[in-house]
């Protein structure tokens, strides 16, 4: 068998093929395109949830004000996601389309576990069938709702966590760190935003502008999904200098 | 799920509107009973004439909960074929129904609606609340807008948003209420609740005036009778109770 290939290439040919192992390479593969998107973070402590995102120069004639990362699935719940971004923005639809049937069907707002597993019982069909391939994104979910604040991180292979902070994309694993070391949950929602920003600054290599950030956050009281402006961003990045925080 | 050969779930287009209106595990038990298209398309059709649905039906909210009850007798064209029908279910154990209409509908919507809460509990590991109960009753009874379930329906229930009582008619408008009776005894029943009723009555009270309402209506409408079952939810649970009047002769 293997027609003459190496061994680990004539396991990833069909993703409805094992590895001896037990691994599926293609969703693996996956995986791997999830590491090499942008830098995304998803934080929740007493006061709410953020996520934030740090969107690294494209093209100069790129219109990047246009660029959007950070989506409102729902008035309770955001997203973003870190992989290939016309996948993510398909599997985004998706979540909304799931958010408002949920609020047809019984009028009341839906749970975040609830639409990231139902966004996870599609990404894991995209692992057993044939003539497809699996959604090269994770995506992280935050929100409001009856349990309080939330934070869910969706991977490819239709697996789903709830995490307290979570980075996910390029150099996640140093943002991750940065955060262990820095997180606590009995911060305010402004601290997290701030936190957030201030993970991405340390593991940026280039400085960060108002620019190269979007972040969205949802506070406990109000439970509204926001997505932060420019001016709003560039505040707390001067708050930020201004403690000496970043540079 | 929706996923499968088609890929995603479909959008609300009108063409679509009453398969869509089906949550996926209520459609396929949907397709066990399907429409007369004879029904459909003609203008005098048998269910037109019955304009008063038979029965009594009595809920009432009070600030510790809520009293569903309803009277016990079932007709067929003025012939009592049974003293002892209920007609007040419990759906969990915080949500209830009270119906007054066909029995043929009441059991079937009971099982849809036990359905879709089980399926809520599982899938979203909590308790639905009696509004989501009640917004998928009414979607369900719309979807059958052109040959109704010929049924009203209280939807009752104490949640985290408190104690709540929901009004349903045969095409499914969907109005909260403090208090209500429905049915062909029901015109006679709210009556006797009305000038009655205060919002801080306690349970025992709730009870009480439940009870004397469906026994006025009783007095005076024919196809309603012979006992009362009543449902009471609490924050702590509900629970039935069942008064029985049938009169021992002196002859």
């Amino acid at each position: 068998m293997g027609f003459g290939l190496p061994a680990a290439t004539a396991y990833d040919r069909a993703i409805t093929i094992f590895a001896p192992d037990g691994r599926i390479y293609q969703v693996e593969y996956a995986f791997e395109s999830v590491r090499r998107g942008w830098t995304t973070l998803g934080i929740k402590s007493r006061g709410g949830a953020v996520v934030v995102v740090h969107k690294k120069k494209q093209s100069p004639l790129v219109d990047e004000k246009i660029v959007q990362k950070i989506f409102r699935v729902d008035e309770h719940i955001g997203a973003s996601f870190a992989g290939i971004a016309s996948d993510g923005r398909v599997l985004v639809d998706q979540a909304r389309h799931l958010a408002l049937l949920h609020r047809f069907y019984y009028d009341e707002p839906i749970l975040v576990e609830y639409l990231a597993k139902q966004v996870c019982d599609i990404k894991q069909a995209y692992t057993q069938h044939a003539g497809v391939r699996p959604f090269g994104v994770a995506i992280i979910f935050v929100g409001v709702d009856d349990n309080g604040p939330q934070l869910y991180m969706t991977e490819p292979s239709g697996r789903y966590l709830s995490y307290y902070a979570v980075a996910i994309g390029e150099k996640s694993g140093d943002a991750t760190s940065f955060l262990e070391k820095n997180y606590n949950y009995e911060l305010s929602l402004p601290e997290i935003i701030k936190l957030g920003i201030q993970t991405i600054a340390n593991i940026a290599e280039e400085k960060i502008t108002p620019q190269s950030i979007e972040a969205g956050y949802i506070s406990v009281d109000e439970k509204k999904f926001k997505i932060m402006s420019i001016d709003e961003i560039k505040k707390y990045i001067d708050e930020l200098i201004k403690e000496g925080k970043i540079k | 799920m929706y996923v499968g050969r088609g890929g995603y779930p479909k959008l609300l287009l009108y063409g679509e509107y009453r398969k869509d209106c089906l949550s996926p595990s209520l459609m396929s038990a949907m397709n066990l009973y399907t429409s007369n298209e004879d029904i459909l398309t003609s203008n005098n059709v048998w269910w037109r004439d019955l304009e008063v649905l038979p029965g009594t039906i009595v809920g009432v909210r009070v600030n510790d909960g809520v009293v569903i009850g309803g009277e016990k007798r079932l007709t067929y064209n003025g012939f009592i074929l049974s003293r002892n029908t209920r007609k007040v279910y419990p759906i969990t154990d915080h949500v209830g129904v009270g119906f007054a209409g066909l029995m043929g509908d009441i059991e079937f919507l009971v099982k849809i609606l036990k359905l879709e809460a089980r399926n809520y509990r599982l899938q979203l590991n909590r308790e639905i609340k009696p509004k989501g109960l009640a917004k998928i009753l009414s979607i369900i009874l719309y979807s059958y807008k052109l040959a109704p379930l010929l049924t009203e329906v209280i939807v009752g229930g104490y949640s985290s948003d408190g104690p709540q009582l929901f009004v349903l008619d045969p095409v499914g408008s969907l109005i909260e209420e403090r208090y209500t009776a429905l049915g062909s005894g029901g015109r006679v029943a709210i009556g006797y609740i009305e000038p009655r009723y205060k919002e801080d009555l306690d349970i025992r009270d709730a009870k009480e005036l439940v009870i004397n309402g469906i026994k006025t209506a009783i007095e005076r409408d024919a196809v309603s009778g012979d006992g009362v079952d009543l449902l009471v939810i609490t924050s702590e649970g509900y629970k039935l109770e069942e008064y029985l009047f049938k009169r021992e002769s002196k002859v």
